[in-house]
């Protein structure tokens, strides 16, 4: 960060300066000593102690600016290293902006760039590279997962992770050395012995951390359900019911094409982005064509794909363009009709998937239909009121009955409809839609509840696996992940030590830039670039 | 009393790195006097009967290929030869070779006396004065005077050494010879290490009471290569024998361990820090109660020396003791000792007020070589010896001229950078892991490697002139190896299915047959040059082979060491660091006691964190 000029002092709001709030907090860093900042305040600084609250008042000359609670950390005991104080002030906009004027007219501070009181903390080894990295996490984290991780690793954590790999390498490492210079020593078999669990001990552990990133990050930062189908197939129905159910307090909509629609629906405090799309469809009209293949962004990109199929309406060709993708579930609709099964049996082609339901969309899909969300300007208000309207009728119709009574009716026909089904698992879906289509009660009509606890289920069990979420160290996870699978292809075929060995220095350069001794100026770079860290 | 005057350079000490001095300026034409005690064989063998090892190989060649000694003394007096880590790799093979050590010394005073340039003056130093102008004076016990214009001291174990064996403590650094106290009053200048060193040897066996027949018996490898390069690779001076491997067992382990307190090394009679990669039988049952046997080579010191050297079993165990443990390894059931085992303490100089020529940075003219430098090892000590003799020389000849090795070009390169910059706290000796560069730095490419710096000494001798030959021939063939091409045919592809060389799909070059990774590089190459009729020196046609095998695996860990070395390279202030607040007090005192002025030193430095070195990485480097 040769761009950060280092030992001046700095100032800068630390709280939100975009918006009036009751407090603010102003934070300086780097001045050699307190005294020096009588001049702001009416209080005799020389007279505070560290790390304990005054209140005073801001002064400009004789003029008193505003009242002011101050805390001063001496260094290195601080969040910089450096000595800071801390002054919380009335967080008035215009408030806040004159008192930065004050305290930087004189050039007794300037104002700090981005993260850079973080940096100086990094500088002056408060934080680890790993740690900033999670800060980045945790201050612009969107859900809890993110959240949890965040804090994990600026707690530490990650990073004595990967200084326990560094120490098991470095074991690693003194095996070979020990099969090279002093075998005479041990002998033979104790040197190949002692290697073979080295490396095991070590494998073992990047193992467990490649592990942790194998989930789609991109995904998990921001989770968004996709919902996909032909045109009528009930895409629409389900985004209002789904809506109608958790619709999230933030309104907010990134849909800005007409291709799709979006609104967040919230599942157990996450945020999720529910997305209709436009629909999968030949066309030969250019435009068109465009907003499908953002369309095949929003799939490879989401965290849940669910694919509804009306079986009446669908043309088996279309399914040729996402026959690549796999979805989470698969969604059913219309199974009370006259000649489901056989429908549904000459289906071929469908895309591949992990679980399959269905569900009573018909009445709605009609209503939703209409509207196509193609003619929706992403307007949140105008799909919501619809949905609304069509599923209350379907209650009554299906109150009396109770859905899941009706549905025992097609038991039979339903089951047989395993057949087709079928050839589908074989394409690697596992056994859930097994479950639902032959379980021991029978096929399932599901509501939305059980389609939601899916995702959640899938969520949840993410979190537990711990995914490391931080690109960088992903990136360099996979790539010791990537040359331990090669050293052990290696020690396998290859005698010639020496060959092992400066396969083992490749991974040692990897392993030393995922703790960053090496390239953390590359590293903080684009850190510090790319976000506005604890300013 | 007599005066020896005028001499360019004495030598004070007759082993393995004194005699490699004396012998390199001689070269040189200059005049040399070789100072050593009238009871010491010159390039004696107070420990292990042996030259070579693994990394030590590579040392001798190293050695040979500058114009030295030892490798030529090895050959001549082996008696059993053995390639280590040989289904290893070449790049860590080396040779070992068990000597007649008598054979050994007398072979070396041969070869110095004849040199009528050297003055060989066996009698104990025990004054040196620096007079103005910057000749040394130096006095012996018998009044004799000596001046010269460089000093080379190789004094060994000798300077403050006290001798353990059981209770017993006696001055000298080996059994039965003095130390030299009024010398070492001149050291008062030399800044020695804080910590005294210790090393030991074990006892020597009466080898007509030793049971071979129960024993496992190692050959000597008839294929082994010599050192010298005018020797043919496998001819033998002298006849060859075995050695032996027997192991301790607990019985062994039991006696010593119920002799704890009549250990000087654990019941503090010894205070100096001994090696641990070489530690004492005493050392093994204390530190690892688990184990419960070791290796011992049994290792006979000549061919007519009834004396057997017990490899593993190094001790300062009292006498009776010792008879009693050795007598419970097998085949040593009756043994008898001829000589006991003793450990010696004594003081080591810091070798970081030397430079890399290792003269010393404030006394002009004077360098130091050998065990006095805290290393351990014959080959350690005539790698300095050699390259102390080659600057003292070269500074007298054309002071413009030094000779420092590349660490990565070299293992003597390598100790000597690790002894001048690195803070050591024990016995130093080379083992391949402490090279970088070890793809490279092998026993048959010794000569490529060597070749520039030899003839930057700007000498022509019998040796200079093979070298020329020898890298033309390398240059030569390796050239051949490149354009020579197999194009894909039937008869082709039958040969190299007759051949076993695996299939041929595209037409290839010699070069890459020889990679290709199952076959054995040096013998396809011998092989297809067979067929050509052409005729190559052997030892060219090794170093091309490997050299063609390893350079894709070098050049990639170039790309590698490049990328850390950005940062490596760089400089570092350690007197700021050693400062620095937000360094650990344990790594700062690491960082001021070895002072690093890279980060590729500060990296080096043992038990410092990578916390640290994350923070220097990113605050003190651009």
């Amino acid at each position: 960060m040769s761009v950060m000029p280092k030992n001046s002092p700095i100032i800068a709001c630390s709280s939100g300066n975009d918006t009036n709030t009751a407090i603010s907090v102003i934070r300086c860093s780097g001045f050699s000593n307190l005294n020096s900042l009588n001049i702001f305040f009416k209080k005799d600084l020389s007279l505070i102690g560290p790390r304990k609250c005054y209140l005073t008042e801001i002064i400009d000359g004789t003029t008193t600016i505003d009242s002011a609670m101050i805390i001063f950390f001496k260094g290195p005991n601080s969040y910089t290293g450096e000595n800071v104080l801390e002054i919380s002030v009335h967080g008035n906009k215009l408030n806040v902006y004159r008192i930065l004027e004050l305290f930087t007219k004189n050039n007794t501070f300037r104002l700090a760039m981005p993260g850079e009181f973080t940096y100086r903390a990094y500088l002056n080894k408060k934080l680890s590279v790993s740690q900033i990295e999670g800060l980045d996490l945790f201050l612009n984290a969107k859900t809890p997962l993110v959240l949890n991780q965040g804090i994990m690793a600026l707690q530490g954590e990650i990073h004595k992770n990967y200084l326990k790999l560094y120490s098991a390498f470095v074991d690693l490492k003194a095996a070979l050395e020990l099969s090279i210079d002093f075998v005479e020593d041990i002998g033979e078999k104790a040197a190949k012995d002692e290697l073979s669990i080295k490396f095991d001990q070590f494998a073992g552990l990047i193992e467990w951390l490649n592990q942790r990133t194998k989930t789609e990050v991109s995904s998990l930062l921001s989770p968004t359900i996709i919902l996909l189908g032909q045109t009528n197939a009930g895409k629409s129905s389900l985004f209002n019911r789904l809506l109608k159910m958790r619709r999230a307090i933030v309104t907010e909509i990134h849909g800005t094409t007409t291709d799709y629609i979006s609104e967040y629906i919230s599942i157990k405090d996450t945020d999720f982005r529910l997305i209709d799309t436009a629909g999968i469809r030949s066309t030969k009209n250019k435009v068109e064509h465009i907003g499908i293949s953002q369309t095949f962004k929003l799939i490879e990109n989401a965290f849940y794909k669910i694919l509804i199929v009306n079986p009446f309406e669908t043309k088996s060709d279309e399914f040729t363009k996402i026959e690549d993708v796999e979805f989470d579930l698969l969604v059913v609709t219309h199974a009370d009709k006259e000649g489901f099964i056989d429908k549904f049996q000459s289906l071929t082609g469908v895309p591949k998937y992990k679980s399959a339901v269905y569900m009573d969309l018909s009445e709605v899909s009609i209503a939703s239909g209409s509207i196509g969300p193609k003619n929706v300007k992403s307007g949140p208000i105008e799909p919501k009121k619809i949905s609304v309207g069509p599923i209350e009728p379907k209650t009554l119709k299906n109150g009396p009955i109770g859905p899941d009574l009706k549905n025992s009716g097609p038991i039979e026909p339903v089951q047989k409809s395993c057949g087709p089904i079928g050839p589908n698992l074989k394409n690697g879906g596992p056994i859930e839609p097994e479950k639902i289509f032959n379980g021991p009660i029978g096929p399932k009509q599901v509501k939305e509840e059980v389609l939601l606890s899916f995702i959640e289920k899938k969520y949840s069990q993410i979190c537990e696996q711990n995914p490391i979420l931080i690109g960088r160290q992903r990136q360099a996870i996979k790539q010791i992940y990537f040359q331990t699978k090669k050293l052990k292809d290696v020690l396998h075929t290859e005698n010639d030590v020496a060959i092992i060995s400066s396969e083992l220095n490749i991974l040692q350069s990897k392993i030393e830039e995922l703790i960053g001794i090496v390239s953390a100026d590359d590293v903080l770079n684009s850190i510090f670039d790319n976000f506005c860290i604890g300013k | 009393m007599k005066n020896f005057n005028n001499f360019d350079i004495i030598v004070v000490g007759g082993g393995h790195a004194g005699i490699e001095a004396a012998w390199i300026a001689a070269q040189f034409d200059l005049k040399v006097c070789l100072i050593t005690f009238s009871d010491v064989e010159i390039g004696s063998m107070p420990c292990n009967p042996a030259i070579g090892g693994v990394g030590k190989g590579q040392v001798v060649r190293e050695i040979d290929a500058l114009g030295g000694l030892m490798g030529k003394l090895a050959d001549l007096s082996g008696i059993q030869y053995r390639t280590l880590n040989q289904s290893k790799g070449y790049a860590v093979q080396s040779t070992r070779v068990q000597v007649d050590k008598e054979y050994y010394s007398k072979l070396a005073e041969v070869m110095l006396t004849t040199k009528s340039n050297i003055t060989i003056a066996r009698n104990k130093v025990e004054i040196v004065r620096l007079k103005e102008g910057g000749q040394y004076v130096l006095s012996d016990s018998e009044g004799n005077e000596y001046t010269s214009k460089r000093l080379i001291i190789t004094a060994g174990t000798f300077i403050n050494a006290i001798m353990h064996l059981g209770e017993d403590v006696t001055v000298g650094g080996v059994i039965g010879k003095g130390a030299s106290a009024e010398f070492d009053k001149f050291f008062a200048g030399v800044k020695l290490k804080t910590k005294r060193y210790k090393t030991g040897t074990p006892a020597r066996l009466d080898s007509k009471t030793l049971n071979f027949s129960v024993m496992y018996e190692q050959k000597s490898d008839e294929f082994a290569n010599n050192f010298h390069y005018s020797h043919n690779f496998t001819e033998r001076n002298l006849d060859q024998v075995s050695c032996y491997l027997t192991r301790t067992n607990e019985k062994t382990l039991s006696i010593i361990r119920e002799n704890k307190e009549k250990s000087p090394l654990f019941n503090g009679q010894i205070q100096g820090v001994g090696p641990r990669y070489c530690p004492s039988i005493e050392d093994k049952a204390f530190r690892y109660p688990d184990r419960n046997g070791h290796h011992v080579f049994i290792e006979p010191e000549g061919l007519d020396a009834q004396t057997i050297y017990p490899n593993g079993l190094s001790t300062s165990l009292p006498k009776e003791v010792q008879t009693q443990f050795l007598r419970t390894i097998e085949g040593l059931e009756k043994v008898e000792i001829k000589i006991y085992g003793y450990a010696v303490e004594y003081d080591v100089i810091d070798t970081r007020s030397l430079g890399r020529t290792l003269e010393h940075n404030e006394i002009k003219g004077l360098y130091f070589a050998g065990q006095v430098n805290g290393t351990s090892g014959y080959e350690e000590a005539a790698g300095q010896g050699i390259v102390a003799g080659i600057n003292a020389s070269l500074s007298l000849i054309d002071s413009s001229k030094e000779l420092i090795l590349d660490r990565n070009a070299s293992y003597i390169g390598v100790m000597i950078e690790d002894l001048v910059t690195k803070d050591l706290n024990e016995p130093y000796r080379l083992f391949t892991a402490r090279s970088e560069n070890r793809l490279y730095v092998r026993e048959d490419n010794a000569i490529n490697r060597i070749f520039k710096y030899r003839r930057s000494m700007d000498l022509d001798l019998d040796i200079d002139k093979y070298q020329t030959f020898y890298m033309e021939e390398f240059n030569l063939l390796y050239k051949l190896c490149e354009k020579t091409t197999y194009n894909v045919s039937e008869d082709m592809s039958n040969y190299f299915k007759k051949m076993n060389y695996g299939p041929l799909e595209e037409n290839i070059t010699l070069k890459e047959l020889v990679c290709r990774s199952k076959l054995e590089a040096v013998e396809v190459l011998k092989g297809e040059l067979d067929q050509f009729g052409a005729k190559f020196d052997e030892k060219v046609i090794k170093a091309v082979a490997i050299s063609c095998k390893y350079e894709g695996y070098i050049n990639r860990a170039h790309i590698e060491t490049n990328k850390v070395s950005r940062l490596s390279m760089q400089n570092i202030d350690w007197k700021k660091l050693s400062k620095s607040k937000n360094i650990s007090f344990e790594c700062r005192q690491r960082i001021k006691n070895v002072m690093p002025q890279t980060f590729s030193e500060l990296k080096s430095i043992n038990g410092i964190r990578p916390a640290t070195l994350a923070y220097v990485a990113s605050s003190y480097l651009k």
